[in-house]
């Protein structure tokens, strides 16, 4: 429908001119179309209204759009917030939502107290900006029942330093990794606990330090093949109850220890210088010593060579190696023909022989005129069944002094020594 | 769109002695402007339904001739085809008996005049 028209053009309305009736007529004929700006008036036009220019201009606060009315905004078409204005939807009491303009420029969508805004399922809010959950309210962020949050794919939160994360419930994690980075720490206060479940499995690649008590309940705990559990210089390791060695392995000392054993045990001895069986008249006894008051062996004096003694290490450590025997002897005078000699031996039974361990070892008193300056110490190196196999026994067999009315001795000390790299029984 | 059509000298005159009427509220208006608002007041009449007009009163009418190029306002110049539609004659016929008869009431005359 187009604008009025005029019934004459500008400058036909002349003094003496016949207006026709039908000219009077189309101007009756649109006054129902004029509005009424002083009374008021109702109008239903069949088409468009359309105001360009400089517009509509409403003042006063009674203007609206009556109930079920409409208000449609095409392509490109605005409603303006200027400073200072606001669109209120005006809700019960103060509880309004306004989209505003403050008077400084800032544009704001304030949601009053008791108002909400609902997004429906199916709907979103797309925030390529800042989300602020403020002070001052507090504010706060809360999920309800059966919701979901998710963070997408290379997305990242961020908890500043003061900040605090709370989790009174439940955190499931299944393939993605909580990664505490360096300078970082995650905590177990007093009372807290960590669970792993019959099939977890925990992996720590560095050091765990641990100042506290580390409790297995129940359950194993298993280093394997290619590892190794240390405790430190200073460390005390208590085993309360029941240690198990299994795979037949044995602990293992490092370094390896040295060890030493004495003894004066005699195992065995010849008797009435190798002429009898004994028991009268042994060969070798103890008695009490020359030079103080401590249990010595002693030999009687021989004139022919054949008597000789077992002395025997009854306490080696199994497992171990022996490297030595030492014997520390002096001689009843200074006169002997033959020295005493020493050979390490090891035998199993009174059936078999002796296994030699050493090679025959002269005493050190080394020439026979050297017999009575006083004691000296001889040491036999192992050389062979250097291992300590206590299905075997030990021994030094000695063989005595002979060709000398005095040539007795004295055996003050005899010690093995060797090393151990484990404890064995 | 402009028309060529024929008036009359009288309803000529009647124009010409209109322009300084008309010129007190359009300084700027000439005979062609007078001739346009005389086609409007003119048809304000032949297009009223208050009257029945058959093509018996638009046959031409004697007198002198003058030609005049006319563009009608685009409303005016439909109701005139309307006009000439509805009766079967000529726009031209239609738009000469509107300014010659518009000339006429607007000189103080109740008179139908034209076409020429």
């Amino acid at each position: 429908m187009s604008n009025i028209g005029r019934i004459r053009l500008p400058g036909f309305w002349v003094l003496n001119s016949v207006i026709d009736p039908a000219e009077l007529e189309a101007l009756d004929e649109v006054r129902p179309w004029l509005a009424n700006f002083d009374a008021g008036s109702t109008h239903a036009p069949s088409g468009f209204v359309t105001v360009g220019g400089s517009g509509f201009q409403l003042t006063g606060t009674a203007h609206e759009l009556a109930a079920s009315a409409k208000l449609s905004l095409q392509n490109l078409a605005q409603i303006s917030i200027e400073a200072g204005a606001a669109i209120r939807a005006n809700g019960t009491g103060a509880a309004d939502i306004l989209l505003k303009v403050s008077a400084g420029g800032v544009a704001s969508l304030d949601v009053s107290s008791g108002a909400v805004i609902n997004v429906a399922a199916g709907g979103a809010v797309d925030v390529l900006g800042g989300l602020t959950i403020k002070t001052g309210g507090p504010g706060a962020f809360t999920a309800e029942d059966d919701t979901t949050s998710t963070w997408a794919d290379g997305s990242f939160i961020t908890w500043a330093l003061g900040s605090t994360a709370s989790l009174r419930g439940a955190v499931d994690i299944y393939t993605a990794l909580a990664a505490v980075k360096a300078s970082g720490q995650l905590k177990w206060l007093n009372g807290s606990f960590l669970v792993g479940e019959s099939t977890a499995a925990a992996a720590w690649a560095g050091t765990w330090v641990h100042s506290g008590t580390l409790l297995f309940a129940s359950g194993t705990c298993t280093v394997d093949g290619t590892s190794t559990l240390a405790a430190a210089s200073g460390s005390v390791v208590t085993l309360a109850g029941t240690t198990t060695f299994t795979n037949s392995k044995w602990p293992k000392l490092s370094p390896t220890r040295s060890w030493t054993r004495r003894s004066i045990t005699l195992a065995m001895t010849t008797y009435t210088n190798a002429a009898t069986n004994g028991p009268d008249d042994p060969d070798m006894w103890h008695r009490m010593g020359h030079t103080a008051v401590s249990p010595v062996l002693t030999t009687r004096p021989a004139t022919a060579s054949g008597s000789k003694s077992v002395i025997e290490f009854t306490n080696l450590p199994q497992g171990g190696t022996m490297t030595s025997v030492s014997i520390t002897a002096d001689g009843t005078n200074n006169t002997v023909a033959t020295l005493p000699t020493y050979r390490i031996v090891r035998w199993q039974n009174g059936l078999d022989g002796y296994e030699y361990m050493s090679a025959v070892t002269i005493d050190e008193h080394d020439v026979p005129a050297d017999w009575g300056d006083g004691e000296r110490t001889t040491e036999v190196a192992i050389t062979a069944h250097e291992e300590i196999d206590l299905a075997y026994r030990y021994g030094v067999l000695v063989t005595h002094p002979y060709a000398g009315a005095t040539s007795a001795m004295y055996i003050h000390d005899v010690f093995a020594e060797g090393t151990a790299d484990s404890i064995r029984v | 769109m402009s028309t060529t059509l024929l008036i009359d000298d009288v309803s000529e005159a009647l124009a010409i002695a209109l322009i300084p009427t008309v010129q007190e509220v359009v300084p700027s208006a000439d005979v062609d402007y007078v001739y346009t608002g005389a086609t409007r007041v003119g048809l304000n009449r032949l297009a009223s339904t208050k009257r029945t007009y058959t093509a018996a009163d638009y046959a031409v009418q004697a007198g002198v001739a003058v030609t005049v190029i006319l563009t009608p306002e685009t409303d005016d110049d439909a109701r005139a085809q309307a006009i000439a539609t509805a009766l079967g004659v000529t726009k031209a016929h239609v738009l000469s008996k509107a300014i010659c008869t518009g000339l006429s009431l607007l000189g103080g005359h109740d008179l139908e005049v034209g076409p020429f």
